[in-house]
């Protein structure tokens, strides 16, 4: 998206508003020790973004642009203060607690025929990067567990489990997108 | 990339992490740049972390090309195709005690009385088998539905049921032939309801599927068992037609006469 024929004002206004919320809880985790830092870097992004609109900085994704910033700002902040996680519902890293997250771009594969997918499979190979690719491979074509992948990849097995996750939710944008433009 | 393979992929709705992992996980889209950045992931992230209620998801606005949707529980139809076609039925069904309770001698075809809500015919017991004089008489003349429901059917039950957020009118039909019966249930959403925030889901497994466009309406068709449901939505209408005794290319038939 990008900003043009909008009085700059109100796309500040617009842009803060829609946003401030999400920045808030973004900055009230990750701070949450630490409660007037989270508002100075909460205001701080605010500061940058009409900043940036004022002087015609060209910002092509507003919202992913301002969580950058504040996920900067943020960095910056711990390395201060030399504080590492701050976490407003504190947790155990060893807690073995397990919680769903959806992967998302959900829709019922049963009213995509057999042929769409395969014209999708061709369409999606080249949009994957290599280790993505490679990771598929092991995954969902020589089926081994997660363990055996780290072990391959040189790496560990949640890491895995998350690059995994990544492949999942990228795979199913890219068919929704793929249906989308058919 | 094997397609068998890529459809399984495709059926995954969640994947399970500890706490930490799931941070690990929107630590890292942090530190992406703008065009790479997927501030959904973000957010449901933190709806984990924080404690946040398991609950619809509120809309996000993303405009990034790694997200490049509103929101992943709109439902869109576009250009003929269903991208995510899932429809919940309701069905709302309860015993009339609430006469008994505050003691109402009124016949129950002027009121009956559900938990909820009640539903009040003023306009008298219509006799009329006819589904054009039903629905003149219930002011619902603009409802889109299949030609042999007009034509060749005797319609019964006809109820229309009304709460805070829909109308519900339900039916039973039977073809003039005896060859084809079934229900029809439409839901009219009220005005100030987005239909694309509600979620709708199917709960039950059906053989066959197919889908059609007809004057721009996206349909629906399943089959399950000998039944056949002709599933569509027109502008905060959704309509659910079942037909018994028909096979599915039949019911595609019926549903192009829309």
């Amino acid at each position: 998206m990008e900003i043009k024929g909008s009085s700059k004002h109100e796309l500040c206004k617009r842009l803060w508003l829609e946003n401030e919320p999400k920045i808030r809880r973004l900055c009230e985790y990750k701070l949450s020790s630490h409660p007037d830092e989270a508002e100075d870097i909460i205001a701080e992004t605010a500061l940058i973004l009409w900043t940036a609109i004022f002087e015609d900085t060209p910002i092509k994704y507003p919202n992913s642009w301002i969580y950058a910033v504040a996920g900067n700002l943020i960095k910056k902040k711990y390395t201060e203060l030399k504080i590492s996680k701050e976490r407003k519902i504190p947790f155990d890293d060893k807690d073995p607690e397990m919680h769903e997250l959806a992967v998302g771009y959900d829709y019922d594969s049963r009213l995509v025929p057999d042929d769409l997918i395969e014209r999708f499979s061709v369409h999606a190979e080249p949009l994957l990067k290599d280790d993505e690719k490679q990771l598929y491979q092991y995954v969902y074509e020589d089926k081994l567990k997660m363990k055996e992948i780290a072990v391959l990849m040189s790496s560990t097995e949640s890491a895995v489990k998350q690059r995994n996750y990544r492949l999942t939710r990228t795979l199913k944008r890219l068919i929704k997108e793929f249906l989308e433009n058919l | 990339m094997n397609s068998g393979a890529l459809k399984e992929i495709l059926k995954v709705e969640f994947l399970s992490f500890t706490k930490e992992e799931i941070e690990n996980i929107m630590d890292e889209e942090l530190e992406k740049s703008p065009e790479e950045m997927d501030t959904e992931l973000i957010e449901m992230c933190l709806d984990i972390l924080t404690g946040k209620p398991k609950e619809k998801a509120d809309e996000v606005l993303t405009d990034s090309p790694a997200v490049s949707d509103k929101t992943v529980k709109k439902i869109k139809f576009k250009k003929g195709i269903l991208v995510a076609a899932i429809i919940a039925l309701f069905i709302t069904v309860s015993v009339p005690v609430g006469a008994k309770i505050f003691d109402i001698n009124v016949p129950e075809s002027i009121l009956k009385i559900y938990e909820e809500y009640f539903q009040l015919n003023l306009d008298g017991e219509t006799q009329s088998e006819d589904l054009d004089t039903i629905l003149a008489c219930y002011d619902l003349d603009s409802l889109i539905l299949p030609r042999f429901l007009f034509l060749d059917c005797k319609i019964s039950e006809f109820e229309k049921v009304i709460d805070e957020y829909k109308t519900q009118i339900s039916f039973k039909y039977v073809s003039k032939e005896q060859k084809m019966s079934g229900d029809v249930i439409l839901n009219i959403f009220k005005q100030n309801m987005n239909f694309l925030d509600r979620e709708m889901k199917v709960n039950d497994q059906y053989e066959e599927a197919k889908r059609i466009t007809v004057n721009g309406i996206n349909v629906i068709v399943f089959k399950k068992g000998r039944e056949v449901y002709i599933l569509y939505s027109v502008t905060g209408t959704e309509y659910n037609i079942m037909l018994y005794g028909v096979t599915i290319d039949e019911a595609v038939e019926i549903a192009s006469t829309l």
